[in-house]
C-alpha cells in the first residue's frame, strides 16, 4: 500500500509538472494559457489539501483531463496517419512515433490517477501521514 | 512495480531520440552563376544528390530533410564566401488551444550579411523560404527563389562599391504559416541594423509564355517604384498585386517596409505543381530564372549606390 501511494503521488506529480513545464516554456514565447491552466491545477491541489473529498474530485478531473488530452492526440495523429495526412508537418512530426509514445504515457498516467481504488489508497495514505506529523 | 519499469523506460527512449548534425564537406559550384543555380535547384530538389553524400532530397519538410537542406545552403553560401549564421527559434501555435495540446514550431533559419564597402548600420533582406509542403520536391516553390538569391549575391559581392549591408535569409517552415519569418523579424528586432526594407522571393521558376513577366506583391510606393522603373529598362511586363500569404506579411505586419516578388501567380502564369510530388527540377524555366536574377540585381544594386535610408 505505501509503495502503492508513493507511486500514485510520483505519477501524480509528473504529470502536473509536465504541465507547469510545457507552460513555462510557452509563456517565455508569449503564450501564458498553458501557465494559466497549469499553475491553476496546481494551486487547486495545494488549496485543498486537507479536504479529501475536494481533493479527491479534483484529482478526477485532473484524471479525466488527462485521458481527454491524450485521445485528441490519438485521434489526430490516427487522422493523420490513416485517414487524410495533415498539411501541417510541424502536427505530424509532433504526433508521430515519439508523440504517440508520450500520449500513450499520458493515458496510462490518466488511467491509473482516474481509478478510484487507487485514489482512495493514496489519499487514505496521505492523511495518515498527515495527521501522524 | 512493472509500472514504475515501463514508465521510466519510455520515458528514458523519449528522451534518447538520437541527434546527428548534417555536414555537406564538399560542394564546388561551377563559375558560372547561371550553371551553378541550376545546380542548387537540382540538389534542393532531389534531381541531383547532395555533394559527398548519396543522399536525394525527397522534400525539405521533414527535421531531418530540413537539416540537410540548410546543410548544403551552409556550403552554397560558403563558396561566396559568406559565412552563415543559423537563427533557431522556437515559436508558439497560432491557438493557444493548440498549444495544449502540442509543443511549439521548432526551426532554424539561415542567414549572411554581405556587409557594406563602409561602415554603416543600414540594411536591405533579401530572403526565400527553403522548407517545401511534405512529399514536395519544390523545385520551383522555393528552390527557384534560392538560386536567384545565391546569383544575387554573387553579383553583388563582386561591386566594388556597397554603400548598404545586404542580408540573405533562408526562411524555414513558411508554409507553416510564415513561422520562419515572423520568427526571424524577432530576432531582427534585437539587431543593430536599420533595415530599409525587405525583399522576399517565392516561386521564380515559371514562365510558359516566356514573356519573363513577373509580380511584386504589396509593395511600398518606393520600392514599387524602383521595380517598375527596372522592369522597364529591362522592357519585362511587371503586375502589382496584393498577395500577402508569403514571408514579406511578416515583415510589413513588423512595421517594415517590404515587397514580394514571385511569377505570374495572380495573372495564371504559375506552377500547376504547387505542393505536389510533380514539382520537380524539369518544370523550372531557367531563362526566366536568370532574367529575374538580373533584375532583381538591379534593384538591389539601384538601392545599395543610392541608399534610402529612412529618417526617424
Ligand atoms: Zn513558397
Amino acid at each position: 500500500m505505501k509503495n502503492k501511494s508513493v507511486f500514485y503521488f510520483l505519477i501524480l506529480t509528473i504529470s502536473v509538472f509536465a504541465f507547469v513545464v510545457k507552460g513555462l516554456v510557452y509563456a517565455s514565447l508569449g503564450s501564458f494559457i498553458p501557465l494559466i491552466l497549469a499553475t491553476g491545477v496546481f494551486a487547486l491541489f495545494v488549496i485543498f489539501r486537507t479536504k479529501p473529498k475536494v481533493l479527491s474530485r479534483i484529482l478526477f478531473w485532473w484524471a479525466i483531463g488527462m485521458i481527454l488530452w491524450s485521445l485528441i492526440r490519438f485521434l489526430i495523429g490516427g487522422i493523420n496517419n490513416f485517414v487524410k495526412p495533415l498539411t501541417e508537418n510541424h502536427l505530424h512530426e509532433q504526433l508521430g512515433i515519439q508523440g504517440t509514445i508520450i500520449s500513450l504515457l499520458f493515458f496510462v498516467i490518466g488511467i491509473l490517477l482516474l481509478r478510484k481504488k487507487n485514489r482512495w489508497h493514496a489519499l487514505s495514505f496521505y492523511y495518515e501521514k498527515l495527521q501522524s506529523s | 512495480m512493472k509500472m514504475h519499469v515501463l514508465l521510466f523506460l519510455s520515458i528514458f527512449v523519449i528522451s534518447c531520440t538520437p541527434t546527428t548534425i548534417p555536414r555537406v564537406l564538399d560542394n564546388r559550384l561551377p563559375q558560372s552563376i547561371s550553371v551553378a543555380q541550376k545546380q542548387i535547384v537540382a540538389v534542393l530538389s532531389g534531381h541531383q544528390n547532395i555533394p559527398s553524400t548519396t543522399l536525394q532530397l525527397a522534400a525539405r519538410a521533414t527535421i531531418e530533410e530540413r537539416a540537410w537542406s540548410r546543410a548544403y545552403l551552409e556550403s552554397v553560401l560558403h563558396q561566396i564566401p559568406l559565412t552563415p549564421i543559423s537563427q533557431s527559434y522556437r515559436y508558439r501555435n497560432s491557438n493557444p488551444l493548440v498549444d495544449l495540446l502540442v509543443g511549439p514550431y521548432k526551426g532554424t533559419n539561415l542567414y549572411v550579411v554581405l556587409p557594406a564597402t563602409k561602415p554603416t548600420k543600414d540594411c536591405i533582406v533579401l530572403g526565400a523560404h527553403y522548407d517545401t509542403a511534405r512529399n514536395c520536391p519544390g523545385a520551383n516553390d522555393n528552390a527557384s527563389a534560392i538560386a536567384l538569391l545565391y546569383g544575387v549575391a554573387q553579383k553583388l559581392n563582386s561591386l566594388q562599391q556597397r554603400s548598404t549591408n545586404v542580408m540573405f535569409v533562408f526562411f524555414d517552415q513558411e508554409e507553416e504559416e510564415l513561422i520562419g519569418s515572423k520568427a526571424f523579424v524577432n530576432c531582427l528586432k534585437e539587431q543593430h541594423y536599420n533595415i530599409i526594407a525587405a525583399h522576399t522571393f517565392d516561386q521564380i521558376g515559371w514562365d510558359s509564355d516566356n514573356d519573363k513577366a513577373f509580380e511584386i506583391e504589396l509593395p511600398s510606393p518606393s520600392l514599387k517604384k524602383q521595380y517598375v522603373s527596372v522592369a522597364a529598362t529591362h522592357r519585362v511586363p511587371i503586375t502589382i498585386t496584393r498577395v500577402n500569404s508569403t514571408d514579406h506579411h511578416s515583415f510589413r505586419e513588423a512595421g517594415y517596409e517590404a515587397v514580394g516578388i514571385t511569377e505570374g501567380y495572380v495573372q495564371g502564369d504559375t506552377s500547376p505543381y504547387k505542393d505536389t510530388e510533380k514539382d520537380i527540377f524539369e518544370t523550372v524555366n531557367f531563362d526566366y530564372l536568370t532574367t529575374l536574377t538580373q533584375l532583381v540585381y538591379d534593384v538591389i544594386k539601384n538601392q545599395i549606390q543610392t541608399p534610402l535610408s529612412h529618417e526617424k
